[in-house]
């Protein structure tokens, strides 16, 4: 599993597929404040960053590829650092 | 594996293509024939499939269009008639060009988008449009050249930094695409992850997404179904980006991005009287070519300014674009314009670029040179008038002040000299006098009125960019009209390049001349074998080897011949390929001439040598014009002449002995002799007691006389204005005859006679006795220029020492009973050496000419007993060059 | 962890062409002779990471087996590729609303094989 949840938090790690949507769905809306850690992030399903667009979770870390924390960064209306 | 695939596609296309057209002219004569309709119908559909696994996009929408109008019309929801084969058939050429354009260059044209989208729009309206037959003229394609433009929102989502990023490495020569891709929102499953394929794009730059709708809260979010559309930069080619898409294409846009759409000026607003100041003092700089000064000027201001104004934002941007290793004036212009307005506003893609910054001029020699107002582009004036607009707007500002007109009338001077709209410093300093004077700025400002006024004629609603520097946005030719489409364009290119293309094999034409010259060596050689069996004979006294040699020579002999005729059919084409045009121009001029014609082509398999077919086309064309043009009657004309309406014109090519023979018949209204009389004495060509002396025979051969040409006989469609005398003199460059026949009120028969195969003759020209004259070069030794004093005189004959060897000399102009013009000092003498039965002879001559290839003519008519003549040649100018026969003369 | 792909073809040659491009490039491949053969294996519970079938084949052909994987439980986003030759244009877009992800066209040519699975495989 690419999805590591953990307390308040979810680490995702290397690449992210689909099937991880629901479940990271699910854990964001149950957690009152989510923190998504993405440093280990090497990728993530279209689903993936569309939940994250969706919910806007804190983003406790973010992913070394700039192509992607980029792009992330734009969809969220934030900047990554 | 695309290159195989192309390799394979292109002749397939070709063919589908071909038989497309020929299923749709079937379709014009017979609009009931289902089977020609679904015959197109599956070519163009396999075409439209096939073309799909390629970097080819336009070219499938295209077809895809045409496609869906053939289904309508198998569904007998819209009916065939010309204008719809029009189209249709304009549409294959189009694809057809598409087609040579990728095998050259293995992708479309840039333009192919643009064109792609007005077609097949007009198609699709036509689709639309049950049954009618309205003139497609009447909706022209207002969105042409638009249609591949950047639409400014495609870049809204990326920031300054990531824009100037993009306009450096397009500064920098490359070019940058910008692709929108929205997948389908089930596409999840069909396991695409449209995220991962547009971070995997080649050469991405930078790549933003966006919700396409707003997201909905859970429980009714689905993560499963795709609301993102992305948008990103690219510095790869279209057709890599268009490869890694390649199964996602239909939901993907690329557009070519251009460096001003790239500028954006955006921040904090800010009204600063600074900015004023800039404004006019970077005008002035910039109408003075003084690009180092304004950058200067802008970076002194870039620091002293806080970095969130949109007037910053449009001085960072100044300062790129400065920087780029070409300057873009008028975008320079309407950066300084933002600094201001805080909006820039992009003037169309643009004016020459300036390599370089010019040194600033002094105004008063300035516009030394006026030029007149047309050739200024007229962005550049619309640039200008809003320079004067500034001006105008700083002086009604300040009122009147006499010192600070000054540097408002330098400006306008210096912009109307930049453009050169002529010399107005006079002027100027006229109304800064009359200003002064009066104490008002009035007369300055009414001149600038003025001046603009005079520049806004030259930039109205009709002008359009002309620039040829500038790049071209996309702009198809409006493509149907009622003269001729744009295709025509394009018939050109088809007539010269893309027809060689069309020979599915294909062999270097240097492979076969080298093959055909070693065979000419072997030919050569064996002839030595005759000499060794004498010399075995006589020398070492032995018969019987000399039999053998004999024997063997007969032997090789015959496969050296048989060899170079093998040769020769390898170079032979079928007449197919210069009769394949003809179904198609006949068709398209007989509707433009309301002229009903049946073309009939026989014997089109008959084949003859390359040269010949290639060179036959331009001719059979001329004729075949002719005929249409002036020979077939209209079908009212034919009716009341007692003939059936459609005229019949015959094609026809068969093989007589050696020669082929190509027939063009109409049954037209034929040549009137007495007409042909009539214009030739009144063209001078020949008198009147000459022209009636005549047989009608031969005054119709008149057609063929250099410089007869009348509009009875000429045909005006050619639009060359060259005379039937240019088709004889082609044909007889081949060796072949032309003739012509005509029974007025019958018809016209045009016969071109040509050699099968093609004997190419390599000779020197020499210059000898003050005429021109060709030497075969397999006779020439080598060239010498020797000097007067080394020519020796033994008993009468001249002779000199060439390398050891008395060379015996014989003078041309001797030979030819003429008086010699040497050239050059008169120190030396210009020598020939020629070997002629086995012994060298220098002849001298007066110059030497460049070699070339002729095929040799033999003597005809009155020259026909003239010895010391092999024959004659055709030159390119029309020029006999007759060809030395040394064994004769010497 | 090497993806795993499952390829499913009637013909045991380009089985055999194709599972040699593919383990050659490291990657873990499963074959099946037919659609029944390759449903059977996705049933009990093989998960490949993405699945190349023909087109023609047998009693259930590529089209057929894509429709039928796309019911398997887990199977619905898994990356499908379907060999075409190029006469059969009109079967992709039948391919695409079966729910197959891109084709490729017959014959493979390695060097693209491997270039479309690394893109529809990302991570691996």
């Amino acid at each position: 599993m690419a999805l590591r949840f953990g307390e308040g938090e979810v680490h995702f790690d290397d690449h992210c597929v689909v099937e991880d949507a629901m479940p990271l769905l699910a854990f964001l809306e149950a957690e009152a404040d989510p923190q998504v850690r993405l440093a280990h992030c090497t990728g993530m399903h279209t689903a993936l960053i569309q939940v994250l667009a969706a919910i806007r979770p804190r983003i406790g870390s973010w992913p070394a590829d700039p192509g992607l924390a980029r792009l992330l960064g734009g969809l969220m209306g934030m900047e990554p650092t | 594996m695309t290159d195989q695939l192309l390799q394979r596609f292109i002749p397939e296309a070709r063919d589908l293509i071909e038989t497309s057209a020929s299923g749709l002219l079937r379709l014009e004569k017979n609009p009931k024939d289902d089977a020609a309709v679904n015959e197109v119908f599956r070519a163009v559909h396999t075409l439209k499939g096939s073309s799909g696994l390629f970097d080819a996009v336009a070219l499938t929408h295209l077809v895809h269009a045409a496609e869906d109008l053939l289904s309508s019309i198998r569904a007998d929801e819209l009916i065939l008639d010309s204008t719809l084969i029009d189209m249709l058939l304009a549409s294959l050429d189009q694809v057809g060009c598409w087609i040579d354009h990728l095998e050259r260059d293995n992708c479309l044209p840039r333009d192919a988008d643009g064109i792609s989208n007005t077609m097949a729009r007009e198609l699709r309206s036509l689709a639309a449009l049950p049954g009618s037959a309205q003139p497609t003229d009447a909706a022209p394609p207002l969105l042409s050249g638009q249609a591949a433009d950047l639409d400014p929102d495609w870049l809204d989502g990326f920031s300054e930094a990531e824009r100037r990023e993009a306009f450096h490495r397009l500064t920098a020569g490359a070019t940058v695409l910008a692709v929108r891709y929205v997948p389908d929102e089930a596409c999840f499953y069909s396991g695409t992850d449209p995220l991962g394929l547009v971070l995997a794009t080649p050469e991405l730059l930078v790549a933003v997404a966006h919700p396409v709708a707003a997201f909905a809260l859970p429980p009714d979010l689905d993560p499963y179904r795709c609301n993102l559309g992305f948008t990103l930069l690219t510095t790869a080619d279209r057709t890599d980006v268009e490869m890694h898409m390649r199964y996602e294409l239909e939901r993907v846009e690329i557009r070519l991005v251009a460096p001003n759409d790239l500028i954006s000026v955006a921040g904090l607003p800010t009204d600063a009287p600074v900015w004023e100041d800039f404004r006019e003092e970077a005008g002035e700089l910039l109408a003075a070519g003084d690009l180092v000064g304004l950058a200067a000027r802008a970076a002194t201001l870039n620091d002293l300014m806080g970095p969130d104004l949109a007037a910053v934002a449009a001085l960072r941007w100044l300062a790129t674009l400065l920087a780029a290793p070409t300057q873009d004036r008028a975008a320079i212009a309407a950066l300084i314009e933002a600094t201001v307005t805080g909006r820039f506003v992009a003037m169309p893609r643009q004016i020459a670029p300036v390599a370089q910054p010019s040194a600033a001029v002094p105004s008063a020699t300035i516009g030394s040179a006026p030029r007149p107002h047309a050739v200024v582009d007229p962005h550049a004036r619309a640039f200008a008038r809003s320079i004067l607009a500034a001006q105008l707007g700083c002086c009604e500002g300040i009122g009147f002040d006499a010192a600070r007109l000054v540097a408002p009338g330098r400006v306008v001077g210096n912009l109307m000299a930049s453009l050169g709209a002529g010399d107005v410093t006079d002027a100027i300093a006229n109304a800064l006098q009359s200003a002064r004077d009066t104490g008002s700025a009035a007369p300055f400002l009414r001149l600038v009125d003025r001046l603009d006024a005079e520049l806004a004629e030259g930039c109205g609603a009709t002008a359009v960019p002309t620039s040829a520097s500038a790049p071209v946005p996309a702009e198809p030719a409006p493509w149907h009209r009622d003269d001729r489409p744009a295709v025509s364009n394009h018939e050109e290119v088809r007539d010269d390049d893309a027809r060689p293309l069309t020979h599915m094999l294909k062999v270097d034409q240097a492979k076969i001349d080298l093959l055909m010259n070693l065979i000419g060596e072997l030919v050569v050689s064996k002839n030595s074998l005759p000499f060794l069996a004498k010399r075995a004979e006589e020398v070492h006294g032995s018969r019987e080897m000399s039999r053998e040699i004999k024997e063997q020579y007969a032997v090789i002999n015959r496969l050296a011949q048989e060899m170079q005729s093998a040769i020769m059919h390898v170079r032979m084409l079928p007449v197919s390929d210069i009769f394949g045009r003809f179904p198609r121009l006949v068709r398209d001029m007989a509707r433009k001439l309301t002229k009903e014609i049946d073309l009939v082509i026989e014997g089109e398999d008959t084949a003859a040598d390359k040269i010949i077919i290639e060179a036959l086309g331009d001719p059979i064309l001329h004729i075949v014009r002719n005929s249409l043009d002036h020979g077939i009657e209209q079908p009212s004309d034919r009716l009341a002449a007692g003939k059936p309406a459609t005229a019949t014109l015959l094609l026809k090519a068969y093989q007589e002995a050696d020669n082929v023979v190509i027939e063009i018949r109409d049954d037209g209204r034929g040549i009137d002799p007495a007409a042909i009389r009539a214009a030739a004495v009144a063209k001078g060509v020949l008198d009147q007691a000459r022209a009636d002396a005549l047989s009608d025979q031969e005054a119709i051969n008149l057609i063929y006389h250099p410089g007869f040409s009348t509009a009875a006989v000429v045909s005006d469609l050619s639009g060359r204005g060259v005379g039937m005398d240019v088709v004889r003199t082609t044909i007889e460059k081949l060796a072949g005859r032309v003739s012509v026949t005509s029974r007025v009120g019958e018809g016209t028969r045009t016969r071109l006679s040509l050699p099968l195969t093609m004997s190419v003759t390599h000779v020197m020209m020499v210059e000898a006795a003050g005429s021109l004259y060709g030497v075969p070069m397999d006779l020439i030794v080598e060239t010498v220029r020797v000097p007067l004093e080394a020519i020796h005189t033994i008993k009468q004959a001249e002779a000199f020492i060439l390398r050891d060897t008395l060379i015996p000399l014989v003078r041309m102009s001797t030979l030819m009973a003429q008086p010699a013009r040497r050239r050059g000092d008169g120190s030396e003498e210009a020598v020939l050496v020629c070997r002629v039965d086995g012994r060298n002879v220098g002849l001298v001559i007066d110059d030497f000419r460049e070699g070339m290839d002729i095929l040799l003519k033999p003597l005809e008519g009155i020259v026909a007993g003239i010895k010391g003549f092999a024959g004659t040649a055709l030159l390119g100018d029309g020029r006999v060059l007759l060809i030395l026969d040394l064994k004769e003369l010497l | 962890m090497a993806a795993t792909i499952l390829i499913v073809d009637d013909s045991a040659t380009m089985l055999m062409s194709i599972e040699g491009v593919l383990s050659k490039a490291g990657l873990t491949v499963v074959k099946a002779a037919s659609g029944e053969e390759a449903l059977a294996k996705l049933k009990s519970g093989s998960k490949p990471n993405l699945m190349i079938t023909d087109l023609n084949m047998g009693a259930m052909n590529g089209i057929e087996l894509i429709r039928n994987t796309r019911k398997v439980a887990g199977m619905q986003f898994m990356p499908i590729l379907m060999l075409t030759t190029e006469s059969q244009q009109d079967k992709r877009n039948d391919a695409r609303s079966a729910g197959a992800t891109g084709w490729i066209v017959k014959p493979v040519d390695g060097a693209t094989l491997l270039k479309v699975i690394g893109q529809l495989v990302p991570g691996k």
